[in-house]
């Protein structure tokens, strides 16, 4: 009863199918040149979801024509190093949306040239050639994590949204990537009710009405299976609308209200205590309190939480974070950077259970040492016992830490145990040596942040050649969240960044401050 | 109550049923022909094989039925194997693939999943040639067609 050949092929295909489907794409390339069995696996995996494409690579429409009914995902930026004519971009983005008649998730990115009139144009290609279909999609300007004011903000008027989106018919998941105006949610919640994740962004510079507390009443409202919420950089909306949000999202997982600054404490006391399936938590530049990540740390909800951002929230402290790092078990993502550590206990008052954290991002505070009366040396020696447990983590930001390392004497051992890191930042004094040992240690690293000092110098360059495949990067130090700290600019400067600055301390330094993509270094 | 199975070099093993009805094919056969004494053959699985995947079944036989993945993401993630896992997974080559044989066989998908992702861990970061050589897989691509490969897949590894 031996099974036959062709047997054994559509087995083998199976099984390794589902062994690619756990590759990252660069690895999955490589799959591709190992031989003709795993080429035909890998094929359908590579080209089944594509992202981050920049268009049109020269063979890109060539095969994208050959392999286009496998594609069900496709990312496509339109982002070109040449400029598009509106003619020829509308025409591309037609033949690439007839070349994947399967597409069920799409996401496109504007870059910053393109003209407001454009994008109506571009909706209304979507909607007829793929509109009834799609599962998903997302509208992103080009810099997706900044309020860039390079960029301008695309938005299409009501009549427009109204014929547009009546085409969508299928669509459960929406993005909306710049100016969110207060008529185009409307005509959104109205016409697609359906939705289980709705991502809104608005603009800030941009005299546009952006939707208001009644508007998210609206969505609570309509959107009755929605499991997935962003109201991104909105800064008219109040403890109102979240607690109209609680009485009808009771089933929300995921919560993005990043940069809504004037949400007070009720607002988030509100949501918090209605929804009680939330898993992933982006407050990031809020006025959230330590009320809230205490309201978190309670079981049964405490092992739900996987996400939690609450970088450069002004009102939070450590203590409010050290409840999470002591409660919270399934924790797989975390940023505090920007939270100021007043406790002398911090990295020692109770074993982190977090063991699952993949991602870690801490430090970056204006303070230049623990505030408690605390030998500094001991803190750290602390912190790498806590950062020795978490050997899952994959990304590791600790630039700015208020504290002396002193890696050699206490953190050779306990990093050593972060086995599948790739990503860290740390950008503390580094010496020569400790940023050697970090390089030759830590071989799954792919990118290490360190001050300019280093990565001006021809050590740096001398490593990356040596060490092939690591990246050594300047640390970067953004102010995009810090409007009111009396930091030498005006209010609008949000698109400056300042480069780490390695000198006595952490003031800063006017002269290093540069715009634009000039001067680096 | 215990079910008999039997493997391929004709071995029996007597395992509790609900450790046998890990594995879906045999809680369909039972459910099938109903509670029997008779042996169930498994003509696909050795008993070296077999052994593995009863000791993987026992430990995990409390463990609730799994919960369907509902994000829409095609790639999943392979660094949460549980420790026992990892454990149980530290075998020679041959045993590995032998044992994701017989769970997609068998039908035990955890099963399958775990192995599955600790090859995924052995691909990842690896050159090609670096995978031929750990896998002992033979290059079979003319020259032709290898260009042709690294020609098309341009674009993406340019990123």
């Amino acid at each position: 009863m031996n099974p036959s050949a062709t047997d054994c092929c559509l087995i083998l295909q199976e099984v390794l199918s589902i062994i690619f489907s756990y590759l990252d794409q660069p690895s999955l390339i490589h799959t591709l040149h190992v031989c003709r069995a795993w080429n035909e696996a890998a094929e359908r995996l590579v080209w089944s979801d594509i992202r981050g494409l920049l268009l049109p690579a020269p063979s890109f429409m060539n095969r994208i024509t050959q392999a286009g009914p496998r594609i069900r995902r496709l990312d496509l930026s339109l982002d070109l190093p040449t400029v598009m004519t509106p003619k020829t971009a509308d025409h591309t983005l037609t033949k690439i949306l007839q070349a994947t008649p399967n597409i069920q998730q799409l996401s496109v990115k504007f870059p910053p040239s393109t003209l407001p009139t454009a994008i109506p144009r571009h909706l209304i290609i979507i909607r007829d050639v793929v509109g009834s279909q799609l599962r998903s999609l997302g509208l992103h300007a080009s810099e997706p994590d900044r309020d860039s004011r390079l960029s301008l903000p695309f938005s299409v008027s009501a009549e427009e949204a109204l014929d547009i989106f009546l085409g969508f018919t299928s669509l459960t998941s929406l993005a909306w990537g710049s100016a969110a105006t207060d008529t185009l949610v409307r005509v959104i919640v109205c016409t697609i009710p359906t939705l289980t994740s709705l991502t809104l962004r608005s603009q800030t510079f941009q005299r546009l009405p952006v939707y208001d507390d009644a508007t998210v009443h609206l969505i609570g409202a309509r959107l009755t299976n929605l499991t997935q919420l962003g109201l991104i950089n909105n800064k008219t909306l109040t403890a109102e609308g979240m607690i109209y949000l609680g009485n009808h999202c009771k089933s929300l997982t995921k919560l993005d209200l990043s940069k809504c600054e004037n949400i007070r404490q009720d607002g988030f006391d509100a949501i918090l205590s209605a929804c009680q399936e939330l898993t992933h938590l982006n407050f990031r530049a809020t006025r959230v309190q330590n009320e809230s990540l205490v309201m978190l740390s309670a079981e049964p909800r405490a092992s739900k939480l996987r996400e939690l951002n609450v970088r450069n929230c002004e009102l939070l402290t450590d203590s409010g974070i050290a409840w999470i790092l002591k409660s919270c078990k399934n924790l797989e993502s975390l940023d505090f950077r920007g939270i100021c550590l007043y406790r002398s206990n911090f990295f020692d008052e109770a074993p982190w259970v977090c063991t699952r954290l993949e991602h870690l991002s801490m430090g970056e505070s204006l303070q230049k040492r623990l505030v408690g009366a605390y030998p500094l040396q001991n803190a750290s020696s602390f912190l790498f016992k806590q950062l020795g447990r978490l050997t899952r983590l994959t990304r590791l930001e600790m630039s700015r830490l208020p504290m002396n390392l002193d890696l050699f004497k206490y953190g050779r051992e306990e990093l050593a145990k972060l086995t599948a890191l790739e990503y860290l930042s740390i950008e503390n004094n580094l010496l020569h040596k400790e940023l050697l040992w970090i390089v030759n240690q830590l071989r799954t690293l792919k990118v290490i942040e360190v001050s300019s000092m280093h990565t001006g110098s021809s050590y740096a360059r001398d490593l990356e050649e040596v060490y092939v495949g690591i990246q050594i990067k300047p640390f970067l130090y953004e102010v995009s969240d810090f409007p009111r700290v009396g930091l030498p600019f005006d209010d609008n400067s949000d698109d400056e960044l300042i480069y780490g600055y390695p000198g006595a301390g952490y003031d800063y330094d006017v002269s290093n401050i540069y715009s634009g993509e000039s001067g680096m270094g | 109550m215990t079910i008999t199975l039997t493997s391929l070099d004709n071995v029996e093993f007597k395992v509790d049923k609900d450790v046998a009805e890990r594995s879906i094919l045999i809680k369909n056969m039972i459910d099938d022909i109903g509670e029997t004494d008779a042996p169930i053959p498994l003509p696909n699985v050795s008993s070296a094989v077999l052994t593995k995947v009863i000791e993987y079944c026992e430990h995990h036989r409390h463990d609730p039925p799994q919960v369907q993945d509902e994000s829409d993401d095609p790639r999943k993630r392979s660094n949460d194997i549980e420790e026992w896992d990892m454990k149980f997974m530290q075998v020679d080559q041959e045993m590995l693939f032998e044992i994701i044989l017989a769970a997609n066989y068998l039908d035990i998908k955890p099963l399958l999943d775990v192995g599955c992702k600790t090859v995924a861990n052995i691909i990842k970061g690896k050159t090609p040639e670096e995978i031929r050589k750990v896998f002992n897989i033979v290059n079979d691509f003319t020259p032709e067609e290898e260009a042709q490969i690294k020609k098309e897949n341009e674009w993406a590894e340019d990123r």
